[in-house]
């Protein structure tokens, strides 16, 4: 009988151990995810500033609804979701802003050519890398949040479409429409098709 | 007549949702590949230099210290100090509720009987004499020992 009752206590002391692990794990969750949280929540509010303050908001948020998580989906897709409506909270408060914001990031996007050149084998194709780079951003520019949303989750986070449904809350045919949107915008953006820097990737 | 790929056979090529046609169309049109792979060189530029760049921006930022989650009023402590009061709530309960599940034995063979005999009205009285005594002494122990917790537990945050 005292057996019952160790079981009892060893059991709950159980539980609140992988309360701490929980608690361990939100910091390992940061490590890891930080990045692509930021990235997505930079480009979908274009604003690398705000999209910082953003991302902490959405570790604390993760963390305080940690036992919401069901398992249902990837940790992944479960930090993105509330990313996506940290963003969108965001964007319906600071709609006016937001626009005027947008000019104010040009100097992220001189950051990121400095890390297409370190990449680039040459500094002609280091040049068209940025172009490219940045007529990219100034289609994405031109879409809504949600269109931009869904794009930086297809093509820079490599989510297929059942996870962005999931993630944004939009059926699949939506997601669908806003690539097919993001695309045309980013394709005509880019020109006529006149020169690669050959191949595929 | 050579007729390229819509926008829509386009994307649904490049997301990976073409039954076949834009596919096999790409494979006879130099016009169509070339822009394939100019789009899809482009993606892969623009998560190249993404990737780089909220790393870089990210290893800048402030690390969230091991305890940032606590200090932003999201700390676990009062839950461990409820724990532990459960924890002795069930050191102190599980003893009765093991002396319980003791009786039930006797007593379902005693509820078969309709009148309970005297002999069993005393030793249900002697039972719950028993309880009570047991309820009055540790309460004052398990008060003292949640203090005791509940001290060191804010000496350690310190």
């Amino acid at each position: 009988m005292p057996a019952t009752a160790s079981t009892a206590i060893l059991s709950f002391a159980a539980r609140q151990e992988a309360r701490t692990h929980e608690l361990e794990d939100i910091d390992g969750l940061v490590r890891l995810y930080r990045a692509k949280v930021y990235r997505y929540v930079a480009y979908s509010i274009n604003d690398a500033d705000l999209a910082e303050s953003i991302t902490q908001d959405c570790f604390v948020k993760a963390y305080a609804n940690r036992a919401s998580f069901r398992g249902d989906c990837s940790v992944s897709t479960w930090l993105m979701s509330i990313a996506t409506n940290l963003v969108r909270d965001h964007v319906r408060t600071q709609k006016f802003k937001f626009w005027r914001n947008f000019r104010a990031t040009a100097a992220d996007v001189t950051d990121m050519s400095h890390q297409i050149s370190s990449r680039a084998s040459s500094p002609e194709s280091a040049l068209i890398a940025r172009e490219r780079v940045q007529g990219v951003h100034a289609a994405l520019a031109t879409l809504s949040e949600r269109q931009r949303s869904v794009f930086v989750m297809r093509f820079l986070e490599e989510m297929d479409l059942a996870e962005i449904a999931k993630a944004t809350g939009m059926p699949v045919n939506t997601v669908k429409t806003h690539l097919h949107r993001a695309v045309t915008a980013i394709r005509a953006q880019l020109g006529p098709n006149a020169s690669t820097l050959g191949g595929t990737r | 007549m050579n007729q390229h790929l819509t926008d829509e056979q386009f994307t649904d090529l490049l997301l990976g949702l073409d039954d076949g046609t834009a596919a096999t169309h790409l494979n006879s049109c130099e016009h169509c590949r070339h822009e394939m792979a100019r789009v899809e060189e482009t993606m892969g530029m623009l998560r190249e230099a993404s990737m780089d760049w909220s790393r870089q921006r990210v290893a800048e930022m402030p690390t969230p210290q091991p305890g940032f989650f606590e200090r932003l009023g999201l700390s676990f402590r009062p839950a461990a100090g409820m724990a532990m009061a459960a924890v002795l709530a069930i050191a102190v309960a599980v003893p009765f509720l093991i002396r319980d599940n003791d009786v039930p034995q006797q007593a379902a063979v005693q509820h078969m009987s309709p009148v309970p005999t005297a002999e069993q009205i005393a030793a249900d009285n002697e039972l719950m004499s028993a309880i009570n005594q047991e309820i009055a002494q540790p309460a004052a122990q398990h008060e003292a020992a949640f203090a005791s917790e509940s001290g060191k537990a804010r000496t350690t945050k310190r």
